[in-house]
């Protein structure tokens, strides 16, 4: 595998090759990162390749100052919260009011014996329905294992408001589980 | 026990039995797992076409910028030297009307190209 200087002089050179492998290495983390961003499908691919757009344009702008990787998610995340700010979407917190919490809480039909894969579902389910900026969080931190001051650098916010997303969307999903595991155990 | 002092002993994978505990190694499993979401088998080539594309875009403007001011130095040097009076230029002085039309023609003819014909193709794939 060729390392991330090597990579970026190459398509700094004009090397069409290098910038698809570039892509390649980095499709799973902007797919991940869109993909939990954004509702619509049809604007999921789009976006992804706006984000490789940026990227090509802006890669003789990378200092080496952090991970390509994590230059790359910081691109993806700003173009995805700007395509919600342009659909006046909520980005940034879940409502502190107790019957919005309580209806996120509150158990659907569920059935009754619940195999381990549907409990899974059910969560990731749940997941895309917390806020875009707390699903991105989960995403970078659980799925990509990013660290917390890379998760800084992404999205921009203090140490203290991801470590408080994090476990507040954890706390909310258990909540959730736990009701539906109670109710498997009827 | 608080919800981070469980959540921090799930995360080092020490396991207690009892209800939140269960809870939140079912919620920690879960979201281990990536998105559904995955771009298309031609992401990396749609990516470069678009490239190619833009630069295409580019050449054509600076084409255009150059072509342009060609034309206007060649407009200021006949205005300052007054030489539309000998040879050619008195012959195209002759006929402005036809001189336009032409000019026209031939932008009219890449518009045409670059709308309809570059677009068409593209779309078959080429």
């Amino acid at each position: 595998m060729i390392d991330d200087k090597a990579l970026v002089a190459q398509v700094l050179s004009g090397d069409r090759h290098a910038f698809r492998v570039l892509i390649k290495q980095h499709e799973r983390l902007v797919s991940h990162m869109i993909g939990r961003l954004i509702d619509k499908p049809e604007d999921r691919e789009e976006l992804c390749q706006d984000v490789f757009l940026r990227v090509y344009e802006k890669l003789n702008e990378f200092t080496f100052q952090s991970k390509l990787s994590t230059w790359i998610a910081t691109i993806a995340y700003r173009h995805g919260i700007n395509h919600l700010r342009k659909r006046k979407i909520n980005i940034s917190d879940l409502p502190e009011d107790e019957t919005h919490i309580e209806r996120f809480i509150a158990v659907d039909d569920a059935s009754e014996n619940l195999a381990e894969a549907q409990l899974d579902e059910i969560v990731l389910t749940l997941v895309e329905k917390l806020p875009p900026q707390y699903k991105t969080i989960l995403t970078l931190y659980h799925v990509q294992e990013m660290s917390y001051p890379e998760i800084v650098e992404i999205t921009g916010l203090p140490e203290g408001t991801v470590k408080n997303y994090l476990f507040r969307a954890r706390q909310l999903l258990k909540e959730k589980v736990k009701q539906y595991l109670g109710k498997e155990a009827l | 026990m608080t919800d981070e002092e469980l959540q921090k002993q799930i995360e080092a994978g020490v396991h207690t039995y009892d209800d939140d505990s269960e809870a939140y190694r079912h919620v920690f499993k879960a979201l281990k797992q990536e998105p559904a979401f995955y771009v298309s088998l031609p992401f990396a080539d749609r990516v470069l076409a678009k490239i190619e594309k833009r630069e295409e875009q580019r050449d054509f403007r600076w084409l255009a910028l150059g072509i342009s001011l060609s034309v206007i130095a060649l407009i200021v040097t006949l205005a300052l030297t007054k030489a539309w009076t000998v040879g050619v230029f008195s012959f195209i002085s002759g006929y402005p009307g036809l001189v336009i039309f032409g000019i026209a023609f031939v932008l009219l003819l890449q518009w045409v190209d670059r709308k309809l014909v570059r677009k068409g193709a593209s779309n078959f794939g080429v």
